[in-house]
């Protein structure tokens, strides 16, 4: 039926309504697909990039961190060496529990379905050897210190104290923690995450970056 | 006979510049999504400010919607004159452009339907060969997580689903061949349906785009409480899904009121075509099951979303799995189906021998359709207890017996027949064949003992792709070569019809039927990786899958040639009795001419065959016939 079109040229002139151009919708389609394969596969590339271009405004002092399912909020910092921090973190997940874990060179081995995964996470803990106080704990799960050195307010049993694998304040649902330190001098990109459920909320994209910059 | 109903007078207007229809329904969806989207973030703000969240996000998708469609040309086709403003909008009746644009024309929905459907394959099907990669080695390759691959198989299985398996024969070849074959000269619901149409390519989108909200890993049915475990992309999932079922719900709606309520004079209930009692039982099996699992997808997600406990602590875990298989069963007949009808609308045609036990085919038709609400917990063995398997299994296996009664129907019509191969004839042979393998190796999965070794096995994957693929794809392919020369009045080749089909054929069976093998070795469903022992053969089945994916390519490339540059196809190319044959190809836009009568039964060859269809000469009649106040049936007798 399409034929008819091309064999009879009076026809566009016959028809009533203006039409549109056939350039446009195939160039616009195109552009469509590739706008969409990228936004697909290559998010994060892009998501990068802009950040180099563009960056983001160095933060201090009192910086709200919220938990969802399964993402941060934010989940890209740029931070100062010697700058005072006081994150509040934050679980606001309704049914879940979540933990902020910071390091760099995840021990990701491959799922290979069979074997383990490991407890500790980062091949480098952020937090060793950084002095750090911990306060207004609220529903906490646990909270492991691992190398850090820290100080607690308030009575310890509300914190929980574990050991085993990395610094990780655990908040139950609508739990909370501020936790106070001096950023150390380890400057350059460190990645934050949550390790819990077997690594699923890591691997679903509950990650995130600080970018320290030299003081 | 091709009187082309000419477009009114051009009406004298500013020659603007128009947005191409589709591309305006993406911008008008990209603003319904940021303005509901921004509107949640106002009413219901999540601390730290993400600015798409659960919630905005799936009101966005709302919007979204509302403004495809809206773009699409359903702003000036409908909404404007339904609240009473000018609208010029006149629906042209010839040109390739009407196919991208809202229309009221049951032939060019039908078409829109089949394009959507041949779209979500190419798409599901790519995705299936990335899984096949995958699969090649026992370990993560191409996917970095496990998640990934199971997002990649939700995504494949949804699309193929809800808009292949439910679309092909229903929305496209319902929507185009089903009025002409009774003789109407249109729908009962044009408008509607119109619109439906555009929910497909809305649904595939959602559904292909989910990953940009996280990963999900339920497969295609969405399982609670599991789902609630997901991220986010779960919820495109469930509004993806929402969109195709509705779309599917609207296509049953018109199928069933036209068939019931526009048949032409002398169209008795005997006398209605095979192909159009099939949609009259799939029609009812969508208003019935359709709806019940809408609302449980609706349940599933407002569980993500609140969240709630349906499925969990003040439900039970097992309540979602029976909701979705009380309507996941009697999904693989609204498949079949039309399939089954399909079988005995060629085959008489292509054997020249009147149509065997028609009675008795419809009566399978109407009982598998019953029987079908019966059997769903044969895919809860696993979960209950011997005294409640023991009669899903007897129902399940009592199924094939009305299921039978279509095999029969199509093997007494060939049984001394002069059978003529043509490329419909052999798909559809090879489609009886495929799905004889499916349904035999479900009988083996319907015993208990059996079950319980290989649920969750590629054994079930392989007899449901037997199922599936056997019956829809094979057949619907069928459906193309069979109507192709209706639809676009030319001929595809004969010779490249028969070899891809053959390809098909032997790339279909070398890799599915290694399933079963696969299954019985081990191979488990849902993962990427797997003990080392399974990878040769894993290997082997993937290389001879991809390449089934190019005997495929190779279908739609020999289609496409043939609707645009096949030779020119003759008026009734098969010698058919029914009344889609008894008009120009392709048909006009009012179908017929005139309203034609339907004069003798449909399905009789032989010495002494008598004409079925009459179109009355005067054409002052057709002008002075109101199509709605046609005489309701014809003739009791017959
Ligand atoms: C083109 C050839 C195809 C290949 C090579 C293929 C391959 C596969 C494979 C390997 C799986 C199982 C993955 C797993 O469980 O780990 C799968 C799942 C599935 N396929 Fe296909 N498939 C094809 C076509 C189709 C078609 C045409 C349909 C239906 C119209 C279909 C429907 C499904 C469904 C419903 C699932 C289950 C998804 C789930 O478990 O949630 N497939 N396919
Ligand atoms: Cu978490
Ligand atoms: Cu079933």
């Amino acid at each position: 039926m399409d034929n008819d079109s091309k064999e009879t040229p009076e026809e566009v002139s016959a028809s009533a309504s203006p039409e549109w151009s056939r350039r446009q919708f195939l160039g616009g389609t195109v552009a469509l697909g590739v706008v969409g394969a990228v936004a697909l596969l290559g998010r994060s590339t892009v998501v990068d990039a802009a950040r180099g271009i563009f960056g983001s405004p160095v933060r201090s002092g009192r910086v709200p961190l919220y938990a969802y399912d399964y993402y941060y909020v934010p989940n890209y910092m740029t931070w100062r060496v010697g700058d005072r921090m006081d994150i509040i973190f934050q679980n606001q997940s309704h049914t879940h529990w979540h933990e902020w874990t910071m390091g760099r060179h995840v021990n990701e081995q491959y799922f290979q379905a069979f074997g383990e995964l490991s407890a500790d996470a980062w091949r480098v803990d952020f937090w060793d050897g950084v002095p750090v106080t911990l306060s207004d704990p609220y529903k906490i799960d646990n909270f492991v210190p691992h190398d850090a050195l820290v100080t607690y307010e308030g009575p310890r049993s509300l914190y929980n104290i574990q050991s085993g694998g990395d610094f990780s304040p655990t908040l139950k649902p609508g739990g909370s923690l501020h936790i106070a330190f001096t950023v150390p001098n380890k400057p350059g990109i460190w990645d934050f995450g949550c390790f819990v459920q077997e690594y699923v909320h890591y691997r679903t994209g509950m990650r995130g970056k600080v970018h320290i910059l030299p003081a | 006979m091709a009187q082309v109903v000419s477009a009114p007078a051009p009406a004298p207007q500013a020659r603007r510049a128009q947005w191409p229809p589709v591309l305006r329904g993406f911008l008008w969806a990209a603003i319904g999504f940021v303005v509901l989207n921004t509107i949640v973030d106002i009413v219901d703000p999540f601390r730290g400010h993400p600015f798409v969240t659960g919630p905005s996000a799936t009101l966005g998708w709302v919007g979204a919607v509302v403004g495809w469609l809206l773009g699409v040309g359903v702003w000036e086709g409908v909404a404007l004159p339904l609240f009473g403003y000018p609208s010029r909008w006149i629906e042209p009746s010839t040109g390739w452009r009407r196919y991208f644009a809202y229309s009221t024309d049951h032939k060019v929905i039908g078409l829109q339907y089949l394009g959507s459907a041949m779209g979500g394959f190419l798409i599901a099907g790519l995705i299936a060969m990335f899984m096949r990669i995958e699969l090649m080695s026992d370990h993560l390759t191409i996917f970095h997580y496990p998640t990934n691959y199971l997002t990649a198989v939700g995504i494949h299985g949804t699309i193929m689903m809800f808009s292949v398996a439910n679309v092909a024969l229903l929305g496209g070849f319902g929507n185009y061949m089903v009025p002409i074959m009774i003789g109407a000269r249109g729908t009962a619901f044009p408008k509607l349906s119109g619109i439906s149409a555009w929910l497909v390519p809305a649904g595939i989108l959602s559904v292909l785009f989910s990953p940009l909200l996280g990963a999900w890993t339920t497969g295609w049915r969405g399982y609670q409480p599991l789902a609630s475990q997901d991220p986010n992309g779960i919820l495109f999932y469930y509004l993806g899904v929402a969109a195709l079922t509705t779309s599917t719900f609207i296509v049953a709606l018109n199928m069933v009121t036209t068939i019931m309520f526009r048949r032409a004079p002398g169209m008795t209930w005997g006398r209605l075509p095979l192909f159009a009692w099939g949609q009259v039982t799939v029609g009812l099996l969508v208003l019935i099951w359709i709806p019940e699992i809408q609302a449980t997808f609706v349940m599933g997600l407002l569980e993500k979303l609140v969240p709630f406990n349906f499925f969990t602590a003040t439900g039970s875990v097992l309540s979602y799995l029976e909701l979705f298989w009380i309507f996941g069963h009697p999904e693989v007949y609204i498949i079949a189906v039309p399939v089954f009808a399909l079988w005995n609308e060629i085959i008489p045609v292509m054997s020249q021998k009147s149509l065997f036990a028609r009675e008795w085919a419809v009566i399978g038709l109407v009982f598998v359709m019953l029987l079908s609400g019966l059997v769903w917990a044969h895919h809860l063995f696993t979960n209950m207890r011997n005294s409640e398997i023991l009669p899903f299994a007897f129902f399940t296996e009592m199924i094939s017996i009305p299921t039978g009664f279509a095999y029969m129907a199509a093997i007494g019509t060939m049984w001394k027949g002069r059978v003529r191969l043509t490329t419909p004839m052999l798909l559809v042979l090879m489609s009886m064949f495929n799905f004889l393998i499916g349904g035999l190796t479900g009988v083996f999965l319907a015993d208990p003992v059996v079950n319980l070794q290989l649920h969750d096995t590629f054994w079930v994957v392989g007899h449901f792709h037997y199922t599936v693929i056997g019956s829809i794809v094979f057949t619907g392919l069928a459906a193309v070569y069979y109507w192709l020369p209706k639809m676009s009045g030319r001929m595809y080749s004969e010779f490249w019809g028969k070899f891809l089909a053959i390809t098909l054929f032997i790339f279909f069976n070398a890799t599915f039927s290694q399933f079963f093998l696969l299954g019985l070795h081990g191979m488990n469903r849902w993962v990427p990786a797997y003990p080392a022992y399974l990878q040769p053969m894993n290997f082997e089945v993937s290389i001879i899958s991809f390449f089934l994916g190019l005997a495929f390519a190779g279908q739609f490339v020999h289609i496409i040639w043939a609707w645009v540059k096949g030779p020119k196809a003759a008026d009734n190319p098969w010698d058919a009795r029914t009344p889609e044959w008894f008009t120009a190809s392709p048909p006009p836009r009012e179908n017929f001419p005139v309203q034609p009568e339907i004069v003798s039964s449909l399905y009789i060859y032989g010495a002494q065959q008598p004409v079925a269809v009459q179109l009355p000469a005067e054409e002052e009649l057709a002008a002075a016939r109101d199509e709605s106040l046609e005489p309701e049936g014809g003739s009791p007798h017959e």
